[in-house]
């Protein structure tokens, strides 16, 4: 009956001193004041704060501004790369394959600078390839709707790579005779698609959805390093928010607050697409 | 997400006390024995380093040992909320010390006893950021920032413009017309939605000796040197003569490589930002004393610096403080901080050899020109200095990519850090 627990302690030990007790503690600190290494209760004072502040709004704005563009381009890219990749006639898979799941190996500090470079107004690769061509180049960094767009091209670049190879993984488990047999019964490509393929790959696809939300709800590093959250908050996400909250004017007690808001609105999501997604 | 990591980090800490503090107790603190640790960062570090192992020399059987931290605190903060494995000397920046001395309450040693005999000795700004509410001293100066106008010499030569005649701001935006027109050079560069860096504004302000406060200690930033400070940066923004750097730092870099910026006034430390960064510009870059405003006296401010703070539950204060007073005083210690871009705040150093040395890059002594910049207004950074300057950032960004009334701008994020702090 032990047995198994013996095997699972060292696992269950780190978990319990490294993920369990901080996640446990910071419920507590959320409803302290935290100073000088002193704790004080002050009951719901750290959640006043935040929904007062017109800052964690505009953070929590352009978080889901970012989710609700990026997710869905991102998502379609992937299952159309996946389906691409998945060609019986496809030769040379595997630099395909290669090419498209690189970005993924990149580091995030690194390419969230190297894109920095890029769309830089004056010095950018960008906007002197736009003024090789005879256009104005636009000011990238300084409009929001535009340090917005950067961040999500960016991110689009780094992600689908994984998010493809997610789905690819789904495809190939469908077994190539319903594909045979539609055809037969003289189902189109497209008609292919919809009726074999996209059910086939629904649990996966729900997955790949699940990560990419979950990831876009606590970026962080991209709009950090690429855009500082700037222009004037316009792409300050919520960690971004929690981040300067907690280590910038020390406030931890708001800052754990603000990361359980950003649990539950996880939780709800999360629950939220396995619901509607649901098989009946 | 953060809240994890600082708690994985308490935690972290707390796993380690018991076994530190059983084997510190065995440690009697004698005369000059025993081990210290110093964090500190970058260059910096290095420079430490090198002074730890002379301070070594001349004591033996003392240990001094230099870790090297990041500058955004992230090993401190954890270390002082919860007390262990807190480092011996600490290095801050000045413009974060009170916010330390205010946040961490009795974590940082009175050091009165070295920095008292010698107040005179240090410039006189590098010095009072270090005086804590009480009128004693919580930490020694070690680096200032004095600015001077640097400037490329090829390029104003080209436009037909004297730098040594400017010594205005006014004069100064003339000339950055001129060389506009005659070589399409800017003469001014910063960030101007603010996110990456809010040193422009704080540089006209603090020449002026501004702060983020009013008498009260209240967020004002709408007093009249910092509106003055902002309304100069518009006018030299209108006048076509500034260039945006969206990642100030880097971009700085980028635009100096590039001939776009002909004109730096700027901090002792970044000459050594030019000579590794932009080396080959050497020999094209001159030195001149900073512009001011009309009417105003000097134009001396400086921007950046540090100080050195020690644990007050260091268990070998002795040490730490023969150390520290060591760094900070000592004129080889003080050539050896200079050779690894401190500028020292203690004048009497500024005798020593490396201070006379001419510079290949600059054709002259960038030590000599420099030690005589070093009386700077004092600026009371205040206790919410890193806060204030968050919403600084918003404003920076209002006025200049959204060309908002400036008093509005400014007056709305005031308020912002008033609120903040109030949440504190």
């Amino acid at each position: 009956m032990l047995i198994p627990f013996v095997f699972l302690a060292p696992y269950l030990l780190v978990y319990l001193t490294f993920t369990l007790y901080p996640t446990a503690y910071s419920v507590v600190l959320s409803f302290m004041k935290f100073k000088g290494g002193n704790l004080t209760f002050i009951g719901l004072k750290n959640f006043q704060f935040l929904f007062s502040d017109p800052v964690f709004y505009k953070a929590i704005v352009n978080t889901f501004i970012i989710l609700l563009i990026q997710v869905p381009i991102q998502t379609i890219l992937a299952v159309v790369l996946a389906d691409f990749l998945n060609k019986k006639t496809l030769h040379c898979k595997g630099i395909f394959r290669m090419v498209i799941f690189m970005p993924v190996l990149i580091d995030t500090v690194s390419y969230s600078i190297v894109f920095r470079l890029f769309f830089n107004t004056e010095n950018g690769m960008i906007n002197n390839l736009l003024e090789s061509l005879g256009m104005i180049g636009p000011d990238w960094l300084n409009v929001g709707v535009l340090s917005k767009a950067v961040i999500i091209i960016a991110m689009t670049w780094r992600w689908t790579g994984y998010n493809t190879v997610i789905i690819l993984g789904g495809l190939q488990n469908i077994p190539s005779e319903l594909y045979e047999a539609a055809a037969i019964d003289g189902a189109g490509k497209w008609q292919q698609f919809w009726s074999i393929t996209i059910p086939g790959i629904k649990p996966v696809l729900l997955f790949s959805i699940i990560l990419s939300v979950t990831g876009t709800l606590q970026l962080f590093t991209e709009p950090y390093l690429l855009t500082y959250g700037g222009p004037i908050n316009e792409t300050l996400t919520i960690v971004q928010y929690l981040y300067k909250v907690g280590f910038k004017t020390f406030n931890f007690g708001a800052a754990s607050a603000g990361s359980y808001v950003l649990a539950i609105m996880i939780g709800i999501l999360t629950f939220l697409q396995l619901k509607v997604t649901k098989e009946d | 997400m953060k809240k994890k990591l600082i708690s994985v980090l308490l935690c972290l800490s707390m796993v380690f006390t018991t076994g530190i503090q059983v084997f510190a107790a065995d440690e009697e603190s004698a005369d000059l024995s025993g081990e210290i640790h110093v964090a500190s960062w970058n260059a910096s570090a290095d420079g430490l380093a090198e002074i730890a192992e002379k301070f070594m020399e001349l004591h033996p059987g003392t240990t001094v040992v230099v870790d090297k931290v990041d500058a955004e605190y992230t090993k401190l903060y954890p270390a002082l909320a919860s007390g262990v494995n807190v480092p011996d000397v600490i290095q801050i920046q000045q413009t974060d010390i009170q916010a330390f001395l205010n946040n961490y309450e009795g974590s940082f040693a009175d050091v009165s006893d070295i920095v008292e005999p010698e107040k005179d000795n240090f410039a006189a700004n590098a010095l009072g950021v270090t005086i804590g509410q009480d009128g004693k001293y919580y930490a020694v100066p070690w680096d200032i920032g004095p600015c001077a106008m640097m400037y490329r010499k090829d390029i104003f030569e080209e436009a037909g413009v004297d730098a040594a005649s400017i010594t205005t701001w006014e004069e100064y935006l003339e000339a950055g017309k001129v060389i506009l027109e005659k070589t399409g050079a800017k003469m001014f560069g910063f960030c101007y939605n603010g996110a990456s860096s809010s040193d422009a504004v704080k540089l006209f302000l603090h020449q002026q000796g501004g702060t983020y406060y009013d008498e009260d200690g209240k967020v004002d930033l709408t007093t009249d040197k910092m509106l003055k400070g902002i309304s100069f940066l518009k006018e030299m923004q209108d006048a076509g003569i500034t260039m945006d750097l969206p990642s100030e730092w880097d971009d700085r870099i980028t635009a100096l490589n590039a001939d776009q910026i002909a004109c730096l006034p700027y901090p002792v430390w970044y000459t050594g930002t030019l000579m590794s960064s932009v080396a080959e510009q050497s020999g094209k870059w001159g030195i001149v004393p900073m512009p001011c405003f009309e009417g105003e006296e000097s134009g001396e401010v400086s921007m950046g610096g540090c100080v050195l703070a020690i644990s007050a539950n260091s268990e070998n204060l002795e040490l730490a403080k023969a150390y520290t007073a060591y760094a900070m005083m000592d004129d080889e210690a003080n050539e050896i901080n200079f050779k690894w871009g401190q500028f020292p705040s203690y004048k009497p150093s500024y005798e020593a050899e490396a201070f006379k040395q001419v510079d290949e890059y600059f054709g002259v002594s960038r030590g000599e020109i420099f030690t005589k910049l070093v009386n700077s207004p004092v600026i009371d950074f205040g206790p919410y200095f890193t806060d204030v300057d968050q919403s600084m950032r918003t404003a920076i960004g209002e006025i200049f990519v959204n060309d908002a009334d400036p008093e509005t701008a400014l007056a709305a994020a005031a308020e912002a850090a008033q609120r903040i702090i109030d949440a504190k």
